[in-house]
């Protein structure tokens, strides 16, 4: 209960926030939030080979990143949004090779050790690379649920934070943004989205995806836009900040095609197992009113081919749930034996008193006795909610990479539209 | 996935010891303490069919999530102040089998008894707990979700 109150705290002083970076390559191997390759080029003998030529281009939108490989043959490519990638390389005296398939995912570094061989006729050498491979360059266990993955699993109400509940170091503790990992306690796991901080300031867990609280439909990241979904644990100190692991979302981006898909999901009690144990003061058991539906679509597509692309995806809820509790009211009987006590000391009612109780309560709430738990709730909630995400990319040229997002939701609470959060990276 | 973990802690959330003076003593399970979880998710894409119109006989994915997880634990509280610490925290001591005559089965939808009471004493002024926290297990639970999509692809492969 503190933590649901708290959680809505924790959203209305999550405001937005913009961040913006332009990425650099680096040689350092470093963990990263998107994923990488990283390589060793050797002549036929094993000798490494420095200041080759390594390009990796990018099967779905062509963006072409480059490097040189260093004096120990090496190469690495650092934050690379994540599918599928063809790498070549180039060196004088050798023969141009080519490798593709190269799967870059999320978290984690995929791993290439290539042989030149020396040049004899002009060719190229073509390579697919390994379905799986063995990341031995970081000491990271990066746990990685494809796209496949993210959208078909049964999640409930579309919650990408309960598939926390099938990565490794999860141990049964809290579901969703509350999980436990590895031991730590459930506020002790860093929530990213494509690297930026997803992390509520008040209770420290994520702050996109916590649900609604009394009817205040919750911020709800479309799933249609979840390209991947990763849990490194044993993370470097650059994923750092929280001991139980690092939780990151991949966005889908637009690429060179056309892509698309639309969503819609219903929830209906009708569909429920009835509750095992009756509701207070009855002997048969009642099925609560519970029911969702969700509708949404994405799309990605270029605007300048090979250049610049864009990804929506938009998502909404609404819901009608029903929680029935017994609960504590300031009854009629409550408020004439307050007075009556206010009375034997000559103590004035204090009119705002007066008014705040005549105003904020319906009178069939206020029939109970003078008793705690004194008032049946129905407990029916309903809300909506309007979920947006826009995601833009742009290439300048092989080492200059744009890439803004922004995430929107609107919901109607207190006639105010609230704006949680817009990252550009 | 299948995970056996044992954590312990001396507070797994805000609570106050039974005495400020000896704040080891609270060392035990975790309120988290979730011995055993298995976790496993299926996804099966449904053979698809010739006969009948192809947008309703092919596409459709069968997924299921299923989660089993055993009891959480939980400490028994000795209401008040018994032991006179001041601290409002204190626990009993364990003098026998807390499920003694004990039965969970649930009968006409009510509520089960999961401890017999009288298998916990409280102890006297300064007299402190010997049962730890979070001793008791709790209730097992079992999760099974099961969905069925079916996607179907408009234009060109």
């Amino acid at each position: 209960m503190s933590f649901e109150r708290a959680g809505f705290c924790g959203r209305r002083l999550f405001l937005a926030f913009v961040i913006a970076l332009v990425q650099v390559s680096g040689y350092a191997v470093a963990q990263t939030f998107r994923g990488g390759i990283h390589g060793t080029i050797q002549d036929p003998s094993g000798a490494l080979l420095r200041g080759a030529e390594v390009k990796a281009e990018d099967d779905g939108t062509a963006q072409i990143y480059s490097t040189v490989t260093t004096s120990a043959g090496e190469f690495t490519f650092q934050d690379l949004p994540v599918g599928s990638y063809t790498v070549s390389v180039k060196l004088a005296g050798f023969e141009p090779l080519r490798v593709s398939q190269v799967k870059v995912q999320a978290g984690s570094i995929h791993n290439l050790l290539e042989k030149l061989a020396v040049a004899s006729v002009s060719s190229v050498v073509d390579v697919t690379a390994a379905t799986v491979s063995l990341d031995t360059t970081t000491t990271v266990q990066a746990d990685v649920l494809s796209t496949n993955t993210v959208q078909t699993v049964p999640l409930n109400g579309r919650d990408f934070t309960q598939l926390l509940t099938v990565t490794p170091g999860y141990a049964g503790y809290g579901v969703g943004f509350l999980s436990a990992i590895n031991g730590a306690q459930a506020t002790q796991t860093n929530w990213q989205i494509e690297g930026a901080d997803n992390n509520d300031e008040w209770i420290n867990t994520s702050a996109v995806n916590q649900g609604g609280v009394y009817g205040i439909p919750g911020v709800l990241l479309p799933l249609d836009a979840v390209d991947e979904f990763s849990l490194v644990t044993q993370g470097n100190a650059e994923a750092g900040r929280n001991p139980g692991g690092t939780v990151n979302l991949v966005l889908k981006s637009g690429t060179n095609s056309l892509h698309g898909s639309a969503c819609y999901y219903n929830r209906n009690e009708a569909l429920a197992a009835s509750p095992v144990f009756a509701a207070n003061g009855s002997t048969s058991p009642k099925k609560n009113e519970l029911r969702n539906q969700q509708y949404g679509f994405s799309a990605g597509a270029p605007i300048l081919k090979d250049k610049t692309f864009f990804f929506f995806s938009f998502e909404h809820q609404s819901f009608d749930i029903g929680n029935p509790t017994l609960v504590t009211e300031p009854s009629q009987a409550y408020q004439q034996a307050a007075l009556a006590v206010l009375t034997q000391y000559n103590v004035p009612v204090n009119p705002v008193s007066e008014s705040l109780l005549s105003g904020l309560w319906p009178a069939s709430a206020l029939t109970g006795l003078a008793q705690p738990d004194n008032y049946f709730n129905p407990g029916t909630e309903n809300g909506y909610s309007n979920n947006g995400i826009l995601k833009l990319d742009h290439a300048f040229n092989d080492t200059n990479h744009l890439s803004l997002r922004a995430f929107v939701h609107l919901c109607p609470y207190s006639g105010l539209r609230q704006l949680h959060g817009a990252a550009a990276k | 996935m299948y995970t056996f973990a044992h954590t312990l802690d001396y507070d797994s959330f805000t609570a106050l010891p039974q005495n400020s003076f000896d704040p080891e003593a609270e060392y035990g399970n975790s309120d988290f303490d979730a011995r055993q979880n298995f976790t496993a998710y299926l996804l099966y894409a449904l053979p698809g069919s010739s006969h009948g119109p192809r947008y309703l006989t092919n596409g459709w994915k069968l997924s299921s999530l299923l989660s089993f997880r055993s009891g959480l634990p939980f400490t028994v509280d000795a209401y008040g102040d018994p032991s006179g610490t001041g601290e409002n925290t204190d626990r009993p001591s364990l003098s026998g089998n807390p499920y003694q005559g004990i039965s969970h089965s649930v009968i006409d939808h009510q509520p089960v008894q999961w401890i017999n009471p009288n298998s916990f004493t409280i102890n006297g002024y300064w007299l402190l707990f010997t049962s730890t926290r979070d001793s008791v297990p709790g209730a097992h639970t079992t999760g099974v979700y099961l969905q069925d999509i079916s996607s179907l692809h408009i234009g060109p492969k």
